[in-house]
């Protein structure tokens, strides 16, 4: 199941410590002076797991993400510690960060279609992304594709591969999103809100398949969403983020069975269940 | 049996698409809605749930008259507005509303709240007894908004105060039926569950009767009393809230309901033992 990379696969350890991140604050300058859109977040992520960060609108949450694969929007600056493996991500250049970016961090984000490029077949996006990476030729890069294709399960990989982003349906882009990069063998991937676009039928077929290959090549996740039933089930620890705030962190066992924050308690209360009448709601209405 | 306020027969919504002369041969006709039937229950909620693709906008839009159905026919309030136009059509739109998934693109931004709510009055040509004034002031002391802010624009208000907007200018015409198509999908999960816990109440305190259309099950189990469930244009299953969703029958409706994301119920139990034990220690 190995992919033909011309490098050396450095095999993480599981449970040890990849990503450590401390005192992550993220601020903006506004008309009004600056303003903090993350303060002083510290979490860590091991390796082969995966940390779900949950919170509204305006929670901060991407904006996190966003500081750590280097990509804050003009003016953004993030002052703090964010260590990838024991190195420090803050304060390098963009030349640097754009190594890490892909070779160690990838990231697969809500819409699939806005970030495939409509002009060009989706075997060739994903081989530039290979090659700009790994190098090596074009014969080997598709081969990679192809392979990579198949991992995400899109059936007939081979032909797929020459086919524009507007002949898949929104499930298979989120796949090729992500076989995207998973070809580049990141040790981190970051994915804001992958399934939030999606139907919920195609929205399991996907976490399902995040899971089995977190399985299969132990890299650790950054699961980025507000949908707590969906954190619930992809991640083993959770953040719960509220206006910039990290508001509740744990083990997602004891977030889910044990909330100390009122904020986290207002918000699994406001969760609508498929699984209970939750006629208290129609009730009090009645 | 509750008595229907709406009733749709066999409604089937066809969309012919030409090609183009060149690289896209012929026409080709696409089923959007396929041989639909179905009833709103008087004072009552049928929700209508799918996924992408499955015709319940359309649907939507046919109920609310925005498009009409190929064949089929449509009855609100035991008349026929299948083909309805003129003072038939306008009738039918003082009895039937929308409110949209987007609060924000539906509200225009350059109008003041005020205006925005009295929007459909002006088009009725209706003038409300006590003034538009103090009618906006009811509406949106009604929605949960403070009536003081009828002078302000949309992008003053937070998403969640923006679709109360939606839902009191709705509201101003006094309709008997209000059609919400992903009316609470767009918005956080705590502002979702205020704006469902306004939407019932507002059904017991005036009578509506609604049509809700959305996605996600979860919110449809919370506000329906009737669903239905459609997959390719068609209702594959429909019934009482409770029956569909605890003994589904369509294999389709399984496995819709199976691929809902839901927190392990030991947790779940568990964290309402610990509520229960805080409460009681208070």
């Amino acid at each position: 199941m190995s992919l033909a990379s011309p490098r050396t696969i450095s095999i993480p350890v599981p449970g040890s410590t990849l990503l450590e991140v401390e005192h992550l604050t993220v601020t903006f300058p506004t008309s009004a002076g600056p303003v903090d859109v993350v303060k002083d977040a510290s979490f860590r992520v091991e390796s082969g797991d995966t940390l779900g960060i949950v919170g509204e609108s305006g929670s901060g949450k991407s904006m996190t993400s966003l500081a750590i694969m280097g990509l804050l929007p003009r003016g953004g600056t993030a002052t703090g510690s964010i260590r990838l493996n024991g190195h420090e991500l803050l304060g390098r250049t963009d030349r640097e960060m754009r190594r890490v970016r892909g070779d160690k961090v990838a990231m697969v984000f809500q819409d699939p279609l806005s970030s495939l490029n409509p002009y060009y077949t989706v075997g060739l996006q994903i081989e530039e992304a290979y090659r700009a990476h790994n190098g090596g030729s074009r014969r080997n890069a598709r081969t990679v594709t192809i392979e990579a294709l198949e991992r995400v399960r899109i059936a007939d990989a081979a032909r797929r591969v020459d086919h524009y982003p507007h002949q898949f349906s929104g499930g298979m882009r989120q796949r090729i999103m992500i076989a995207m990069a998973l070809c580049l063998e990141p040790d981190l991937l970051i994915a804001d809100e992958p399934t939030t676009a999606l139907d919920v039928t195609v929205q399991a077929q996907i976490l399902d398949l995040l899971a089995e290959l977190q399985r299969e090549t132990g890299t650790g996740m950054i699961f980025i969403t507000h949908d707590l039933a969906v954190v619930s089930q992809v991640a083993q620890d959770v953040l719960v983020m509220k206006d910039g705030a990290q508001v509740e962190s744990g083990t997602a066992e004891e977030i889910f069975s044990n909330p100390r924050a009122a904020y986290t308690r207002a918000l699994l209360d406001a969760l609508p269940r498929i699984d209970d009448p939750f006629d208290e709601l129609k009730g009090a209405a009645r | 049996m509750t008595e229907a306020i709406l009733t749709a027969s066999h409604l089937t919504k066809r969309f012919v698409t030409r090609g183009d002369g060149a690289f896209i041969p012929g026409t080709t006709t696409f089923t959007a809605v396929d041989d639909v039937s179905f009833e709103v229950p008087r004072g009552g909620t049928l929700g209508i749930v799918g996924e992408s693709g499955s015709g319940k906008s359309t649907t939507a839009r046919i109920v609310a008259k925005l498009i009409e159905p190929t064949s089929g026919t449509l009855e609100f309030d035991g008349v026929d507005v299948t083909t309805a136009n003129g003072r038939g059509l306008a009738a039918f739109r003082s009895n039937v509303q929308v409110v949209f998934q987007d609060p924000f693109s539906s509200l225009n931004p350059r109008h003041t709240v005020e205006r925005i709510i009295t929007a459909p009055l002006d088009y009725q040509g209706i003038s409300p007894k006590g003034g538009k004034r103090a009618l906006v002031r009811e509406l949106l002391e009604r929605v949960g908004l403070n009536p003081d802010h009828a002078q302000r624009y949309p992008a003053q208000f937070s998403g969640g105060q923006a679709q109360r907007i939606g839902i009191a200018r709705a509201l101003a015409v006094s309709p008997k039926l209000v059609i919400c198509d992903e009316a609470v999908s767009a918005l956080d999960v705590s502002v979702q569950a205020k704006v469902i816990t306004l939407l019932n109440s507002l059904q017991v305190e005036l009578g509506l009767s609604y049509v809700f259309i959305a996605h996600d099950l979860a919110v449809v189990r919370q506000i329906a009393d009737t669903v239905a469930v459609m997959s390719r244009g068609r209702i594959v299953e429909q019934g009482d809230r409770d029956e569909v969703f605890e003994r589904p029958q369509h294999e389709y409706t399984k496995a819709l309901l199976a691929a809902v994301p839901k927190i392990d119920p030991e947790w779940e139990l568990r964290r309402a033992r610990m509520l229960a034990e805080e409460g009681a220690g208070a």
